[in-house]
């Protein structure tokens, strides 16, 4: 569905891919991690054809995106970070631009507002930023387009309003649809996505599937010195000691995203090796 | 549908710009019309004394026209320079040709209607004065436009060169970020005052005793400084001069269109 091969991106003379290779497939939440400035967004509009790779072959639905034809972006929808929306109501947001969506539906459309208890009546400019950020989800969920791309979506959000995203984005996972949600506060997509993408230093330094992670890496709370000395990464709490061990007995556990992310990041020989 | 054009693709865009900018369109048009009225009165009406000229007011419409086109030129393609904006406007499916097309009947025909239907209502509405003035002075005159002399004649021409002039401001739109309105005024003037100068100097060393007609495009050395009718002469030919005058006089709007069309095809967000 996305196929990326050994693309190199560059910012004038500030290099931010070389030689990225990536494979995206339908029926997927994919989360896509980094540190700031690694190009999670610069990934993103790669993939919509906002910019341009210098190098490499990018694929997607069988289209070069860069030449940004209109059967490609009809089927790819982005949610911005920073987005705009014109100073009219929501029914001519929808007159103005549905027709363009081949798949898009009303009622869907109709179901999210309410999930996100979104007067339907109200005028654009009259909302707030996690308003609008709420309304470019649902319709951009309501568009059903077979490629959905969200950088930051919860960024703006209130506490309420990230787990009515969550409840939301897991209703519309289908076989057909590929989901790519690039984040920071990663604790917002636990539970959501199913595979996970961490970019660092212009390349891919993880890329495994949540059932992948939770078959090699155990989560746990623990006490023993032992086990703590061996941990893959460890944090100490007021609770005890949170580590990730190697799951050689294949205990079932639960995912803690924030802590993986963590030790990817300061101990990354130790997990990819735990995954060869 | 075709995947670089199709009517019912660019027939929703029309809709789209029409819903999401209704109210900068119409409140622009009452302000046109606000602005013509007292342009009007105050250039035409009041300056013009009691011995009126038809060619003040078309004057006047020039003026505007330029200045007003060109300034809403340059702001076509300000959403580009803006990055959430540009966004949106890349990524709706729809090609680059068709909304050029669409910013093309926006800006360069919609206005020129609404600019040219302000500047009428205007000087209905100045001229149904006037001439009651006429008939209360009798000392007061009216002298209507004349068409086949002077301003007159060369109105055509002047209103095919505001084309040229917007459409190059719609380029600078594409190319300048900010301040487009104020950097293409100065791109003109560097590079048509540069070009200007090369092109004499060229000519001048050149050809020294030749003098240029644009008429025929030709060349002619006079011998007989006393006798103007004795010269040698280069000419290209009459058909070729022809052919070659329309290109340098309309090739302009579309040359800087296709520009566009390219750059707004590498622009990148």
């Amino acid at each position: 569905m996305i196929s990326i091969q050994n693309i190199h991106f560059r910012y004038k003379n500030k290099p931010v891919f070389s030689g990225l290779s990536l494979d995206l497939q339908p029926g997927h939440i994919y989360g896509l991690l980094g540190k700031n400035g690694t190009g999670k967004s610069t990934l993103l509009r790669l993939i919509n054809g906002l910019l341009f790779p210098k190098e490499g072959k990018l694929n997607v639905l069988g289209y070069t995106p860069a030449k940004r034809q209109p059967a490609f972006l009809k089927q790819v929808f982005l949610v911005p970070e920073e987005f705009y929306l014109p100073n009219i109501s929501i029914n001519e947001f929808l007159t103005a631009n549905t027709g363009f969506y081949p798949q898009f539906s009303a009622e869907q459309f109709t179901n999210y507002l309410g999930e996100f208890a979104i007067p339907r009546d109200q005028h654009l400019q009259e909302m707030s930023y996690g308003q609008k950020k709420k309304l470019l989800i649902s319709f951009g969920l309501a568009c059903n387009t077979p490629i959905l791309l969200m950088d930051e979506p919860t960024n703006g959000l209130d506490i309420v309003s990230k787990s009515q995203f969550r409840k939301v984005m897991a209703g519309a996972v289908s076989e057909e649809k590929c989901i790519l949600i690039s984040t920071h506060q990663v604790k917002d997509l636990e539970n959501l996505i199913d595979r996970i993408t961490i970019i660092d230093e212009g390349g891919i330094l993880f890329d495994q599937t949540i059932g992948s992670i939770t078959n090699r890496l155990h989560f746990k709370i623990s006490f023993d010195s032992e086990e703590v000395r061996s941990a893959l990464y460890k944090e100490t709490s007021l609770k005890g000691n949170a580590i990730i061990l190697l799951n050689d007995e294949g205990e079932e556990g639960r995912l803690d995203l924030e802590m993986l992310y963590k030790a990817i990041i300061s101990n990354k020989e130790a997990v990819q090796k735990a995954f060869k | 549908m075709n995947s670089e054009f199709s009517f019912e693709r660019l027939f929703g865009l029309i809709r789209k710009q029409w819903i999401e900018n209704k109210k900068f369109y119409t409140l622009g048009a009452l302000a046109l019309l606000g602005m013509m009225g007292i342009c009007m009165y105050l250039f035409w009406v009041l300056m013009d004394g009691h011995n009126y000229s038809e060619m003040t007011a078309y004057q006047i419409y020039v003026i505007g026209l330029i200045l007003c086109g060109t300034i809403y030129g340059s702001i076509s393609f300000n959403m580009l320079g803006n990055k959430e904006k540009g966004q949106y406007w890349l990524t709706f499916p729809a090609s680059v040709t068709e909304k050029l097309l669409v910013t093309f009947f926006f800006n360069l025909v919609l206005f020129f209607l609404v600019y040219s239907a302000c500047f009428f209502l205007s000087k209905w509405g100045a001229q149904v004065y006037i001439e009651q003035y006429l008939k209360e002075n009798e000392h007061a005159s009216y002298q209507p436009m004349n068409w086949k002399d002077g301003f007159g004649e060369a109105f055509p021409y002047i209103i095919w060169g505001y084309f040229c002039l917007q459409s190059l401001f719609i380029l600078g739109s594409v190319y300048f970020k900010q301040f487009a309105f104020i950097k293409t005024v100065i791109f003109v003037t560097i590079i048509g005052g540069a070009l200007s100068f090369l092109l004499a100097k060229l000519a001048i060393n050149l050809f020294p005793n030749y003098n240029f007609y644009w008429n025929n495009l030709e060349l002619r050395e006079y011998h007989d400084p006393t006798n103007y009718g004795v010269y040698k002469s280069y000419a290209l030919g009459s058909t070729l001069s022809k052919v070659l005058g329309y290109i340098l006089t309309y090739s302009w709007v579309p040359l800087f269109w296709v520009i566009t069309w390219f750059r707004l095809k590498e622009k990148e967000i």
